[in-house]
């Protein structure tokens, strides 16, 4: 069975999408509250919108692959 | 009779309507029967596959989680969830491709070609093991949750919803599996959205509701309460959860049932905005449970405490919500391994498919006889099992290298590891026992394969 890996750009994205993965389980400290919400909750908040934004971004840049 | 039990019997008389009506269009092959003649759009197959990976566990056992633990629960799927459309890019589009040249119809039927025999029999054996006591912890969630409104013993309505599930399994397979899970994860949205919004008008706003839970302060930082969700752990959630689409063969097989690639565009981008939908309002729920009680029996009871600010009517609806979780993810997941049992151990035809989720599905009612205290607890057992089929599964796709000798050995060596850690040894530095068992089955993956 044919085998394909990954290639330069679509290891940069692994890249990219690995740090987003392993951003939200460091032990950033983050203080910022928002509606009275914790500082914890609001980082992961933000960084849900920062993993959606990427994903659109991802859909986007690799809309022509799917053809 | 109550507004409820009408509302909840003419949501089972519409399923059954929607499999009536695929049926009529049923084919006899095996892969019409499994995969709907891989013929399904982009909106069904995004609806199919957010249905399927949202169980009962979203509606009952994530407020549960908010409620017991705090906002760690947050992590523990959020991430995952989102970023998972990654893997529709990466692992989707080629299973894809390699299902409809190879003619593939099950994912372990392609550790089968990829490797030999008797690593895709250890890979369906494990799946077996560890998808049937979820299966049946799906019956028993949507047993209870409806004798809470109809008033007979759970496990008589659970072997009601058992039938149920199998009569539309079988009249219609995958196409009226797939069908039913859009109707279903409709729903689940649905009543995710109007709870919230309840809860969060009940409270007076957003800010009123975590100014009144401040005081609180071990719901509102991690590890939480009973000290459960360090970060090691929710990282080791992450991967169990992120990788479900490659080990778990109810979400593997939606990729092979898309007509073309565009469908997975699609689903890139809808899948992320779905859990968004789907996982915030349990935050909401399970915080909303915890100002009205604080000393609930169990973590599993935030929903239908919180329901008790609601009319009738929006009650109703929301246990038809769970009811429908619940189906959505047991259908797919019996087809599943009817699949895996009809194909890859047995070269079966349409009757022994027939037969097998028959027999599936009775196991998995046997099984709910004695049935667990906490819902969660066997779900979060059936990501970790199914985890450690992630390596051989990734290197086969991806790696030249990875052999049959490096893929059996993965597999064994991370189901044992993670059952050392999880039953008889403490694992380390505070990561979940299926980590190791992960870190086990990759380092083996690639050391057996450059040994022979």
């Amino acid at each position: 069975m044919e085998n394909n890996s990954p290639d330069c750009m679509q290891k940069t994205w692994i890249a990219v999408f690995s740090v987003l993965a392993l951003l939200p389980y460091l032990p950033i400290p983050f203080e910022h509250t928002l509606f009275n919400m914790p500082g914890r909750l609001v980082y992961w908040i933000l960084m849900t919108v920062l993993c959606l934004c990427a994903v659109l971004a991802f859909t986007l840049y690799t809309w022509g692959d799917f053809e | 009779m109550n507004i409820a039990i009408w509302i909840i019997i003419g949501y089972l008389i519409l399923c059954l309507g929607i499999a009536y009506y695929s049926y009529r269009k049923r084919g006899n092959s095996l892969e019409d029967f499994f995969l709907g003649r891989r013929q399904t759009g982009a909106f069904i197959g995004f609806m199919t596959f957010s249905a399927t990976l949202y169980s009962s566990f979203m509606l009952v056992g994530m407020p549960g989680f908010f409620y017991t633990h705090g906002i760690g629960a947050w992590a523990f799927v959020m991430f995952a969830d989102v970023l998972m459309a990654v893997l529709l890019y990466f692992v989707g589009r080629k299973m894809w491709e390699i299902s409809k040249e190879k003619g593939i119809i099950t994912p372990t039927e392609f550790v089968e070609k990829r490797y030999n025999r008797v690593v895709g029999i250890t890979a369906v054996v494990i799946s077996f093991v560890f998808l049937l006591p979820y299966i049946s912890t799906q019956i028993i969630g949507a047993g209870i949750i409806l004798g809470s409104v109809i008033g007979l013993p759970p496990l008589v309505l659970s072997l009601i919803i058992a039938i149920i599930i199998f009569i539309y399994s079988e009249l219609g397979g995958m196409r009226s599996v797939s069908w039913t899970d859009a109707l279903q994860g409709s729903i689940l949205v649905f009543v995710s959205l109007v709870v919230m919004l309840g809860v969060i008008s009940h409270f007076g706003g957003v800010a009123s509701m975590f100014s009144s839970l401040s005081e609180q302060t071990d719901v509102l930082s991690i590890p939480g309460p009973n000290g459960y969700f360090t970060l090691p752990m929710l990282f080791s959630f992450f991967l169990m959860i992120f990788l479900m689409p490659v080990t778990q063969p109810q979400l593997s097989m939606r990729f092979f049932i898309l007509k073309d690639k565009k469908a997975l565009r699609t689903m890139m981008f809808a899948i992320p905005v779905f859990a968004v939908l789907a996982i915030v309002p349990t935050m909401f729920v399970g915080f909303g449970a915890r100002l009205l009680d604080p000393a609930l029996a169990s973590g599993d009871l935030a929903l239908s405490t919180v329901l008790g600010l609601f009319p009738p009517v929006i009650v109703a609806i929301a246990i038809v919500g769970v009811i429908a979780a619940s189906m959505s993810t047991a259908d797919s997941q019996v087809l599943a391994l009817s699949s895996l049992v009809t194909r890859d151990l047995f070269r079966g035809k349409i009757r022994t498919a027939r037969l097998s989720m028959f027999i599936i599905i009775g196991l998995a009612v046997l099984i709910a006889v004695q049935p667990p205290k906490l819902i969660v607890t066997l779900s979060i057992l059936s990501f970790a099992g199914t985890l450690q089929l992630a390596p051989a599964m990734i290197g086969g796709l991806f790696w030249k290298k990875g052999n049959s000798t490096g893929a059996l050995a993965s597999m064994l060596s991370g189901i044992a590891i993670m059952v050392l850690y999880q039953w008889f040894w403490t694992s380390p530095m505070g990561f979940h026992p299926a980590f190791w068992g992960f870190i086990a089955a990759t380092v083996t993956y690639i050391l057996g394969s450059y040994i022979r």
